[in-house]
């Protein structure tokens, strides 16, 4: 996962989302109240004794199920993101506008995160 | 009477559903899964995946803390 955060072929500027971005499912923070860590482990215990499923358990249900994933390109672009710095994913691909809508609209659900 | 059972006590969902989800795969049309649970989202979640799906769901009844759910697989699919 990440693999190319701190790759040496990104400028500065690149190097900097690298650090700054989460390294995987584990290391993400709370948006509020993650004070420090403390309620991101909180949320992560209450979770686990709650039997409801995380992240990386997510992922995985999604890939068995078929859930195809599209990146956008563009977003890509400007963060300084390649495909080396996405994790594994069965069937992992870019897209710009037209790909995602035209996959869009023979999907039987769609999200758009 | 059913051809399988599927226990998801404990379970949140989504995981009750992606269970029913894969053991009906391996079932055949017409077969029957019997599937036990006791997450409050799992009446809504299987009249409606079974109502999108097409699985028909012949029976929902509750049996003390738990909900008892009988799906008859779909013809095709």
């Amino acid at each position: 996962m990440r693999r190319g955060a701190l790759s040496g072929k990104k400028t500065t500027v690149e190097k900097m989302f690298g650090m700054m971005l989460p390294a995987g499912t584990g290391k993400l923070k709370l948006s509020t109240m993650n004070w420090g860590g403390i309620g991101a482990s909180m949320i992560k215990k209450r979770m686990k004794e709650k039997g409801i499923a995380d992240l990386d358990q997510l992922f995985a249900m999604a890939a068995e199920t078929g859930v195809q994933i599209s990146i956008c390109e563009m977003s890509m672009d400007l963060m300084g993101m390649t495909m080396d710095d996405m994790r594994e994913y069965p069937g992992l691909q870019q897209c710009g506008v037209g790909t995602f809508m035209s996959h869009a609209l023979d999907s039987n659900v769609t999200l758009f995160i | 009477m059913s051809d399988k059972v599927l226990i998801t006590l404990g379970m949140k969902c989504p995981k009750p559903l992606f269970e029913v989800h894969r053991n009906i795969k391996e079932l055949a049309p017409g077969q029957v899964l019997e599937v036990h649970a006791d997450d409050p989202a799992f009446k809504l979640d299987i009249e409606a995946w079974c109502k999108r799906t097409g699985n028909e769901l012949l029976s929902l009844a509750r049996e003390e803390a738990r909900l008892v759910a009988m799906i008859r697989k779909a013809p095709q699919g």
